[in-house]
């Protein structure tokens, strides 16, 4: 790996985008309605449930709110990074292009994952670190750099995770084809990452601890912003981003032997 | 009358024919569409793991999640996706030259998926009968038929209104928009959240007067017996009310609509 | 260090999952499923030295489409020994990729909603190529292919021509050694078809590139290679000069004469198997070996207006070579 050369690619596949979607400008206020609409009905529905309770799973209103900022700046990055590309691999397949990128002398996993990145949807990540700078001030928590730097770290195993799972799914369409699927499947347990995972009983937690960990994209960076974050959980996050990396490199290797015959 | 039951006959077999050859999809939906209910009923549970909230217990809330899974499987519409598809794509021209009505062709489609989802959720329902009580609702004769009633107004309500959002397709490009924020106030105000009951004040307000209570909340809060009484009746009726309305709409945008989209030659 | 390619018994096999019709069919097939080996290259050898253009040929499914494949890395060949460049190309080293290029036909790497100049941008990257090197690669890419007044549209503003020009342009940035082009004029205009041929051969002469060339055109093939391979069914039928091909396959010329009165079809007869007759046109094959003698018979004896002698076309040469193989 040789980091320079992969930074300096990404900055010039954004720069690309970016010329790319200035076709698309219209998209812009499309994008910032449908923001402000789905955090307000989220705020909302937040209202309903700390009308009867003063706790969920032992989270606060303002807590439950950085929770929601860090679900809500995750989604920008789905939008941004992930849903673009997601698709295309079928498509390069289809057309026979795929062929084209595997010639090129450049990881074909990091080209197929940063090609496409939609600008937009920035707005999300933006509102998002609102909603938890005004949950902050409202708690009084006070912002320490420690604090914040967990924070950071923890949020950058979130954003992994994410990357991850999503890689797998996208390597996934090497065999079936319908990507509307996968993607369906991804939104509807990404639902389950609204809320702090300690709503969940039982197996069903365990589950989306270390199996689809919505506790390490949205939970555990909470945690850490407020202050409740244990040792345990940030060694559980750190140990699940390792592995789910992991796992998904070595499925899309598998995967491209498969392409290239080389595993039969 | 002969005629159009032909047509439905003829389209609902095409439509079993492909719902066949996506079984595998179809079912993917089914399961994804049940994550979301769960998840807040999640919620609510672990909100009432100290006693009841607002009158519900936590077998009240299984049971009002699962009328909301049942109800909202038969009342789904995704017409306004299909159809601003066929607009973009320039497909639906074909179809518009049939001599049957297009929506009849999409009503057959949408009954063949809803006969598929009501079947295996009522023998899902049955299963779970001797297993769980949590699942037991009154059997009295009269009640079903209310609830089947309630049921089947509250799909033709959602349908109409889903259809005649896509109608708005005919005059602009961002009709999908207009259908997103749509969905975001349904989920709010339709009480997939939480019960009606528990909604703020200012939205208890509006219950008449948007139809989004009557095509799932009434239902279900009809099925889990939160409604008795005269105010079935008076609710039957709004649900009746709202029903005509759209479909009223319907016959003014599709008219409207036509006139629009043969003049600019879609 | 320039290595050319060099092939040794390579083979590829595939596995077919058959599936039986119906739904039963379907329902076996999950637990007990059913494989039929295809063989589409067959134990193949070539070598083909540095500067090299060669014509690679066959018919649809004969097996060149998965060879280019595997030379260029992208396939995992079944057995033999495969070095293209000095490299094993399905190692899919990153120094290997940079000596090759493969350009097909049909299929686009250009950046559709941008000008073709922001392609080459990220190629530039890809490859690191110096900004000094790029920069005169760039001007001669568009001296030789006239893309000066290309480079500021957007791509989906360009004729498929004008696509070809700048899908060239990019796979060749990086200076390739060895070139694989896959139908590299297909769907092409005449005049295109040309001024493509004249950069393939401009570029080999220049930087002495390797070139490896399938078509279904067989101007491309005269126009540009001395040597061609024809392969069939995975197996090579002939590996040689196109001039030997013709010489051994057709050991005949085709005399093309216009009438100036009618001559019975009989008596054309006598000169040789007749082609086509549409009086005044004529056509008959003269043997290659007395070509001379039966002109000058024809010319002494027949009415004729306007004579010409040449090899038959390549067309025909090719499908001569199918026609052996299979008999």
């Amino acid at each position: 790996m040789r980091p320079f050369y992969y930074l300096t690619l990404l900055l010039l596949l954004f720069k690309l985008s970016i010329s790319e979607e200035m076709e698309y400008r219209s998209n812009f206020f499309a994008n910032i309605l449908n923001t402000l609409s789905s955090v307000l009905f989220a705020l909302l529905t937040l209202q309903v449930f700390f009308l009867q309770t003063d706790e969920i799973g032992g989270w606060t209103f303002e807590q439950v709110l950085v929770l929601l900022g860090v679900f809500n700046a995750l989604d920008g990055v789905v939008e941004m990074v992930l849903r673009p590309n997601i698709g295309r691999i079928v498509q390069h397949i289809r057309k026979g292009t795929f062929d084209l990128i595997l010639m090129k002398p450049v990881d074909s996993q990091f080209y197929l994952s940063f090609r496409h990145i939609v600008f937009w949807p920035i707005t999300d990540v933006l509102l998002g670190f609102g909603l938890i700078g005004y949950a902050a001030v409202s708690m009084g928590i006070q912002v320490t750099v420690l604090n914040v730097a967990l924070f950071l770290l923890m949020f950058g195993m979130g954003v992994l995770t994410l990357y991850a799972i999503w890689m797998i799914l996208m390597t996934m369409s090497f065999w079936f084809v319908k990507v509307e699927n996968l993607t369906f499947l991804f939104s509807s347990l990404f639902e389950t990452a609204r809320f702090p995972v300690q709503v969940y009983k039982g197996a069903l937690r365990l589950l989306l601890t270390f199996v689809f960990p919505v506790a390490v994209l949205t939970t555990f960076p909470a945690a850490a912003f407020t202050g409740a974050l244990t040792w345990r959980d940030a060694l559980i996050s750190l140990l699940v981003t390792a592995v789910l990396v992991t796992v998904a490199r070595l499925f899309w290797k598998t995967a491209l032997r498969y392409y290239t015959s080389a595993s039969s | 009358m002969k005629t159009l039951w032909r047509v439905y006959a003829r389209s609902m077999k095409v439509h079993w024919a492909i719902l066949l050859e996506y079984r595998g999809d179809t079912l993917f939906y089914m399961i994804g569409s049940f994550i979301y209910p769960l998840v807040t009923l999640a919620v609510w549970l672990a909100i009432s793991a100290g006693g009841e909230v607002g009158g519900y217990g936590q077998r009240d809330f299984i049971l009002y999640f699962l009328a909301v899974l049942f109800v909202a499987r038969l009342n789904g519409a995704w017409d306004t996706w299909e159809i601003e598809t066929m607009m973009r794509e320039g497909t639906l021209s074909s179809y518009l030259l049939r001599p049957s009505a297009f929506i009849h062709w999409r009503i057959a489609e949408n009954l063949v998926y809803k006969l598929l989802y009501g079947v295996l959720m009522l023998a899902a329902w049955m299963i779970a009968w001797p297993f769980t009580d949590v699942v037991h609702i009154s059997l009295d004769p009269g009640f079903l038929a209310v609830v089947i009633v309630a049921i089947l107004l509250a799909s033709v309500i959602a349908y109409m209104f889903q259809y005649c959002l896509a109608m708005l397709g005919f005059w602009t490009t961002r009709m999908l928009a207009i259908v997103n924020l749509m969905e975001a106030v349904g989920l709010f105000l339709s009480g997939r959240i939480a019960p009606y009951s528990f909604l703020p004040d200012w939205v208890q307000a509006t219950q008449s007067f948007t139809p989004f209570y009557w095509l799932l909340g009434f239902p279900v809060d009809v099925i889990t017996g939160r409604v008795s009484g005269p105010a079935v009746w008076s609710g039957l009726g709004l649900q009746v009310f709202w029903a005509v309305l759209f479909i009223a709409l319907y016959f003014v945008l599709w008219h409207r609509g036509l006139r629009k989209y043969s003049a600019v030659g879609g | 260090m320039q290595n050319g390619i060099h092939v040794e018994h390579l083979s590829k096999h595939f596995k077919v999952h058959e599936r039986e019709a119906g739904m039963g069919g379907a329902w076996r097939s999950l637990f007990r499923r059913q494989f039929r080996t295809v063989t589409a290259v067959d134990e193949i050898s070539f070598h083909i030295e540095p500067g090299e253009i060669v014509g690679f040929l066959g018919p649809n499914g004969a097996g060149k489409t998965t060879t280019m494949k595997m030379l260029s890395g992208l396939l995992h060949p079944t057995s033999g020994e495969l070095l293209v460049g000095g490299y094993k190309p399905f190692q899919q080293k990153a120094a290997f990729k940079k000596r090759i290029t493969l350009v097909m036909g049909q299929k686009s790497q250009l950046i559709w909603d941008i000008p073709a100049m922001e392609t080459f941008l990220v190629n530039q990257a890809i490859y690191e190529i110096p900004d000094a090197q790029f920069k005169e690669t760039v001007g001669e890419l568009i001296d030789l292919l006239e893309l000066e007044p290309l480079l500021k549209k957007p791509v989906r503003n360009l004729s498929l021509g004008e696509r070809m020009k700048c899908e060239l342009a990019a796979s060749l940035l990086h200076r390739p050694e060895i070139i694989f082009l896959d139908e590299p004029t297909i769907g092409l205009d005449v005049n295109m078809q040309e001024t493509v041929r004249r950069f393939i051969k401009a570029y080999n002469e220049r930087f002495n590139a390797t070139v490896l060339l399938t078509s279904h055109y067989m101007a491309d093939v005269t126009a540009l290679c001395k040597r061609v391979i024809i392969i069939n069914h995975g197996k090579i039928l002939f590996d040689g000069d196109l001039a030997a091909l013709v010489q051994n396959l057709a050991p005949y010329k085709v005399a093309k004469l216009t009438l100036s009165a009618p001559v019975e079809r009989e008596h054309l007869q006598t000169y040789g198997e007749i082609l086509h007759v549409e009086y005044p046109e004529v056509s008959v094959k003269l043997p290659r070996a007395d070509v001379s003698g039966a002109s000058a018979k024809i010319l002494a004896e027949l009415p004729v207006q306007d004579f010409t002698v040449e090899d038959p076309p390549m067309e025909d040469v090719i499908g001569l070579a199918f026609a052996g193989e299979s008999a």
